[in-house]
């Protein structure tokens, strides 16, 4: 009978020990590697054909839309800003500066649209995008406490990890805000959805992988209150932002691979807005 | 063993001599008050660091802050505050109506008595928060979460007299072109005292201490030669009052100081009962 309970829980013990893995930064390895990537890079796929309510409670439409991000080619060369990360000498904070880099563009821009794409890659090109400290789990809240909401936002977006160890399956969120409302804005009603989940561990060659999927999702209905506090001159609003994506993160190096999200925003009434934004971090090397 | 028994025993005793309390807010609260948020000449030099390890000093600002020349009915926003139910609490400021007793002192102040006058009852903000002051509306600024957490957020734990917590606050917000090289933050407030008041039961006395320092250098780009130094520096100073049986301020004053170098700015951020609102 002994044997039997200590054979169970040796069984459970290595069970758990093999099945979490821990996500982390690794100062030794990120030392010297290059990342391409884009925040918020305006796409063009319509906004409006997302239903941001059923992205939440349909499982089968989130993992289509994944695996649309997943599909979509992404040329590394189109992706205008370099960023590194440079640990400090005691290996516990990593510093991460994102730099434009000159791109060249074939052939004429297709629209205006582009025209101003261009042009704003053009003026980006050595310019710091990015320059924040972060602990090794992404985690940049207390170490550049004085940056500004928006800016730790799009690092954490990419670089955050589970400050704990994951199994597959298991879930976490992202400390982020995504919707801001100004003081005139009254919601009546408003939901917040923020989950990155563990999805699989794969082996491939370059060692364990970890894949990583997100979805978050902020929306607020209401009216814009007028100062004459009447009723009928309130305008209605409606706002609705989502970030879906996934990411790879290589175990055994302790680096993302590669992350790919889309951020779409929808807005109606009185907070008009209709974008879809693209944010990648793709390993160079 | 029951020499070792005696002086844990001795310790629980003088434990007990001290008993925790709880800071919250009450489902049942309604509660008006007048607040101001914005820019306010407190005229105080506050060095938080000294605060800290001077405790006549620390004596002497909370007696100045406490002596402002504050008058209630001149504050410029209304606050109603209205418990829903439990753990729903319902903050609603609002641009509030002020009547002056002189003439304005000059165009810019006439000016602005005109602003103030034609957006009052507009929304200045609206949040609801559990009966520990924690704000459970996500969709927030950041200076609107800021001012919910300074004025009503308190810690999970019962607190003694001597305790402190943090409060989620960052006073600084800087853009990607303030490289940083040095950063201190203080994020302390603390429970000073404890008093019992005729009439109005115990009364904590809570201390905010904050500060931040920031410095580097302002560079756009990678390989930018002869950049501008900064150095910014936020701080917040205030003490309340906190009516421990009625769940309520009794009165709280903060000064927020924030200088840019070429730039500072100081803010009142307060919330006085509304005469006639608080026995």
């Amino acid at each position: 009978m002994r044997m039997l309970w200590i054979f169970s829980l040796y069984f459970a013990f290595s069970v758990q020990v093999v099945s979490a893995v821990e996500l982390r930064w690794n100062p030794d390895t990120v030392r010297g590697i290059h990342y391409r990537t884009v925040l918020e890079l305006p796409i063009t796929d319509d906004v409006a054909v997302l239903d941001f309510n059923l992205l939440t409670n349909d499982p089968d439409l989130l993992a289509h839309e994944i695996d649309k991000i997943r599909e979509m080619p992404i040329n590394i060369e189109q992706l205008h800003v370099r960023a590194t990360l440079t640990p400090n000498i005691n290996n516990d904070v990593l510093r991460v500066e994102m730099v434009g880099i000159p791109m060249a563009f074939e052939g004429e821009p297709k629209n205006a649209e582009e025209q101003e794409f261009r042009h704003r890659v053009g003026a980006f090109a050595g310019t710091i995008q990015m320059h924040i400290d972060m602990d090794l789990s992404g985690n940049s809240h207390e170490l550049s406490f004085y940056r500004s909401q928006r800016e730790r936002n799009a690092t954490t977006m990419l670089l955050y990890l589970p400050q704990k160890k994951v199994e597959v399956g298991d879930r976490w969120s992202i400390p982020v805000q995504l919707l801001t409302l100004g003081s005139g804005l009254i919601a009546n009603n408003a939901s917040q959805h923020n989950q990155a989940w563990l999805k699989n561990i794969k082996q491939t060659q370059l060692g364990s992988i970890a894949e990583v999927e997100f979805l978050l999702v902020e929306h607020a209905e209401g009216y814009a209150e007028r100062i004459s506090g009447d009723v009928e001159d309130r305008l209605p609003f409606s706002i609705s932002f989502a970030y879906v994506g996934f990411g790879e993160f290589n175990i055994e190096k302790g680096y993302w691979q590669r992350i790919i999200g889309h951020f779409s925003a929808l807005g109606t009434g009185s907070a008009n807005i209709r974008k879809k934004l693209l944010y990648a971090l793709v390993l160079e090397d | 063993m029951k020499i070792l028994l005696l002086p844990l025993m001795l310790a629980l005793t003088a434990c007990g001599l001290q008993p925790s309390v709880q800071l919250n807010w009450q489902s049942d609260v309604l509660a008006h008050y007048r607040a101001s948020t914005g820019a306010f000449p407190v005229d105080m030099k506050v060095d938080i660091n000294k605060l800290l390890q001077d405790p006549e000093l620390l004596d002497s600002q909370i007696q100045q802050l406490r002596s402002l020349p504050l008058e209630v009915g001149k504050l410029p926003i209304q606050v109603q505050i209205t418990g829903k139910s439990k753990n729903d609490i319902e903050v609603n400021m609002t641009l509030a109506s002020i009547s002056y007793d002189t003439e304005p002192k000059d165009e810019v102040e006439r000016l602005h008595r005109e602003q103030l006058a034609k957006n009052v009852g507009s929304p200045q903000l609206y949040t609801r928060v559990n009966e520990k002051g924690q704000n459970r509306l996500f969709y927030l600024k950041p200076f609107q979460k800021n001012l919910v957490s300074l004025l009503f957020e308190f810690p999970d734990e019962d607190q003694q007299v001597g305790d402190s917590w943090t409060l989620p606050v960052t006073l600084t917000s800087l853009n990607t072109a303030f490289i940083a090289d040095n950063t201190e933050r203080i994020n302390k407030i603390w429970l000073r005292s404890i008093k019992d008041v005729d009439g109005e039961g115990r009364v904590a006395e809570i201390v905010y201490l904050l500060s931040e320092k920031v410095k580097g250098e302002i560079r756009y780009k990678v390989d930018e030669k002869g950049v501008e130094r900064f150095d910014v520096e936020s701080t917040y100073f205030a003490v309340g009052d906190f009516l421990l049986d009625q769940h309520r301020w009794k009165r709280y004053t903060g000064r927020l100081f924030s200088d840019f170098g070429l730039y500072q700015s100081v803010s009142l951020i307060a919330m006085h009962p509304k005469e006639g609102t608080l026995k």
